[in-house]
């Protein structure tokens, strides 16, 4: 969720107390449609930003789905308040009917720092950074597919489920055409089309030339539901190797990934660094703000350091306040005229600055600038050639940025950042 | 094109008739919401000088959706230059401010293109008219 101006504006649509409206500390837009609020919204500019709408609930009337969906498809940040006497779970937040403005700004401040939902679609293909589709080549000979080769295809190479599944769907039925589509529209005009639902899952739709509307619908149910399993398959993974307070990734991923990539490193003659850090007195601020506020941390130092490393490296929350940063950045150093270690050297410097300078709001006006990491790097080839050593040498110099007087990160060579 | 999923034939005849590039949605704020959308990417494109098309909003049976008075209000207060064009009494028009009512029709239109053919639709969504149709 992203952290507005304080002086953004709350929409709000429909019948309001006047008194409430003049006592929202915050510009004030009234509208009395649905409609006119999406406009308002559209029309919104960065100089003049909406933070958050509050609905009257009479409005939504047998469709606050769509209703607030509508909102989210304009703008995904905005917070959404329904004001009804029963719970609307479409809305980020509900207020009952004639709320306070401080009802109203408590219940903007509790959306605002809530976790943000793990995300299940991270675009990366998680079986490949793990090695997974490395394990087995699936050699397909020339006898018709079955289920056994869709089971084959789920452990082992999911990322072709779905061309596996269409092959196996048109040697079965004969069909002259028939390919999975996410939209209706995108089907070939000729085509006969069934959506691909499995309880309340959807998959997109089934096209198909050839068949009649009952064997369509016999086998889009028979797809959604291998389509649901592929789904629950890859969440199930996710939730093994993420990390559930900060959506990063967890140790054992770290392990893993780690070893596939130093094999890589190895076979195209790469370096590849590892970075380990902590928070430093994590526990005096679990102790004095709260573990709200702790977490909060966790969570923030995650996002820092995502918008800070490169396509290709990844983050690890491998402990409490312990992280790991792996470095394996398949392109080459960016910085001109420097090697490998040193464009991480720079990326770990400007970590430590952006910590130092980051914003916890949790923790009040006055902890800003207070908070401070100490960490470790270690390098193939030179400080070790196997996982344990490369884990072990970066611990090594997290402790001696802890020996030194913390806030720093040691790089090798035994000289400082 | 906002039409009732009871409607998806007439809007499927429309968009195949008048060879239209359109969007559906079975729900008015849904339909509001993606209107905004594209009419903000079109104006970004006119500011780059690669496009002179508009957006144009058709609904289909506007008696069969709650709240299309207050929608097509809202689309001329936020979105003047959309072009609002609807079907009633089997005819597709282009509506004014103060031409807007409720369809009354109790049977299912049949579309018929006497009072407005593909030219003219063309005309009014801005779509250059081919040069065989000209001659």
């Amino acid at each position: 969720m992203t952290h507005r101006m304080k002086q953004s504006a709350i929409v709000f649509t429909g019948k309001f107390d006047e008194h409430l409206l003049t006592t929202v500390e915050q510009p004030v837009q009234t509208s009395r449609t649905m409609f006119d609020t999406i406009g308002k919204i559209a029309s919104s500019t960065a100089s003049e930003p909406i933070e958050a709408v509050v609905i009257d609930d009479a409005l939504l009337e047998n469709n606050p789905e769509e209703n607030i969906d509508s909102i989210r498809r304009i703008d995904p940040t905005i917070i959404v308040i329904v004001s009804s006497n029963t719970v609307v779970h479409q809305a980020d937040a509900c207020v009952p009917k004639m709320p306070t403005a401080a009802l109203l700004r408590s219940a903007i401040e509790n959306v605002h720092s809530e976790p943000e939902l793990l995300n299940t679609d991270i675009p990366i293909d998680l079986d490949t950074v793990l090695g997974i589709a490395d394990e087995i080549k699936l050699e397909h000979d020339s006898s018709p597919l079955g289920d056994v080769d869709l089971v084959r295809c789920l452990m082992h190479s999911p990322a072709k489920f779905k061309e596996t599944l269409v092959n196996l769907l048109k040697e079965q039925t004969k069909w002259s055409y028939c390919a999975i589509v996410s939209a209706e529209l995108d089907a070939p005009e000729t085509s006969q089309v069934s959506p691909l639902r499995y309880g309340h899952n959807e998959h997109g739709f089934i096209a198909a030339i050839g068949s009649t509307t009952e064997d369509l619908l016999r086998w889009s149910r028979w797809a959604a539901c291998w389509l649901d399993l592929a789904r629950r398959q890859r969440e199930l993974k996710l939730l093994a190797y993420q990390d559930e307070l900060s959506g990063a990734w967890n140790r054992r991923f770290l392990r893993t990934c780690l070893s596939r990539e130093l094999q890589i490193a190895r076979n195209t003659r790469r370096p590849l660094t590892v970075m380990i850090f902590d928070i430093d007195d994590f526990k005096h601020y679990n102790d004095r703000w709260g573990h709200d506020a702790g977490d909060e941390i966790i969570r923030e130092l995650v996002k820092l350091l995502r918008a800070i490393i490169r396509k290709g490296d990844h983050v690890c929350r491998i402990g409490g306040d312990e992280f790991a940063v792996l470095f394996c950045d398949p392109e080459p150093p960016r910085e001109p005229g420097s090697d490998h270690p040193t464009t991480i050297e720079i990326l770990a410097k400007r970590f430590k600055e952006q910590v130092a300078k980051a914003r916890f709001p949790k923790l009040g006006e006055e902890a800003t600038g207070v908070l401070s990491i100490s960490g470790g790097l270690a390098t193939f080839p030179w400080d070790s050639s196997d996982i344990d050593g490369l884990l072990e040498k970066a611990d090594q110099r997290l402790l001696q940025s802890k020996r030194q007087g913390k806030n720093s990160i040691t790089i090798g060579r035994d000289n400082n950042n | 094109m906002l039409v009732s999923s009871d409607h998806l034939n007439i809007s499927q005849r429309i968009i195949q008739e008048y060879e239209l590039d359109a969007m559906v949605e079975y729900h008015p704020a849904l339909a509001m919401a993606e209107l905004c959308l594209l009419t903000k990417e079109l104006k970004n494109k006119q500011a780059w000088k690669d496009n002179r098309e508009m957006a144009n909003l058709i609904i289909i049976h506007p008696h069969t959706f709650a709240g299309a008075d207050e929608m097509c209000r809202a689309v001329r207060k936020h979105l003047p230059e959309v072009n609002i064009i609807e079907l009633k009494n089997g005819k597709l028009a282009l509506t004014t401010p103060h031409e807007h009512a409720l369809d009354v029709l109790e049977e299912p239109p049949i579309i018929v293109s006497d009072t407005i053919d593909a030219n003219e639709l063309n005309m009014l969504l801005d779509i250059p008219i081919s040069r065989e149709d000209e001659q």
